[in-house]
């Protein structure tokens, strides 16, 4: 079970990281960056559909 | 490769599957893209750690007519029906603010999701209360979440709590 210090450590880490993601998602869909860039700043797009397209 | 989607919306929708991204446009001219970023490390050290969570990133890529356009709605709502065929699914969506428009995007995004046709969907907002300023967040899931409504809710406070914490 993590530490009350790294568990908030853990969480404003994972955040900052969810909003430099999106803002490299968009500028991706606007073409302004790669896909190769937008795999090199660690951003995961997800996800697999599931059930009939 | 593109494919398209046989959604139940006013506008056809593709889907690209090298990105996972979807994909429409408008009578007006309009052109959206919209991502599944993931953010499954948000939840850490709660119920939902290790869920199918993602912040869902919608774009205007081109401008159209400026007209208001109800079919942008009706058509982001079925993309997310799309996203729930997978009722453990959870989204978040959150609203930057540094160009001053956090307020619109708030707004925007509560119109797009109160949609009747997503009723089978629970939508909880929390506003995060940062050190320089205050954002807003959602958090959009299946009632069916074989967490619970409840669970789920808590696991999302606990998280904006701590995140309050941080001033």
């Amino acid at each position: 079970m993590a530490t009350r210090t790294e568990h908030k450590n853990h969480v404003v880490a994972a955040v900052k990281k969810l909003m430099a993601d999106k803002k490299a998602a968009i500028a991706y869909s606007k073409g302004e960056i790669s896909k190769q860039e937008l795999d090199d700043r660690g951003v995961k797009l997800g996800m697999p559909l599931q059930g009939n397209i | 490769m593109i494919e398209e989607l046989s959604l139940e919306c006013h506008y056809k929708v593709t889907f690209n599957t090298s990105d996972y991204s979807y994909g429409f446009k408008t009578s007006g001219g309009a052109e959206y893209s919209v991502l599944f970023v993931d953010a499954s490390s948000v939840f850490f050290n709660t119920r939902l750690e290790g869920s199918y969570c993602y912040n869902i990133v919608i774009s205007k890529i081109k401008s159209g007519d400026g007209l208001k356009d109800k079919g942008v709605k009706e058509t982001i709502g079925a993309i997310v029906d799309h996203y729930f065929s997978d009722p453990e699914r959870i989204l978040i969506f959150t609203c930057e603010e540094e160009d001053g428009k956090q307020s619109v995007r708030k707004k925007l995004f509560d119109m797009w999701f109160s949609n009747g046709t997503l009723s089978h969907l629970v939508k909880f907002n929390e506003d995060i209360e940062g050190s320089e300023a205050t954002y807003h967040s959602s958090i959009l899931f299946h009632k069916e979440n074989p967490l619970g409504i409840s669970e789920v809710i808590k696991s999302y406070q606990e998280t904006v709590k701590i995140l309050g914490q941080t001033k």
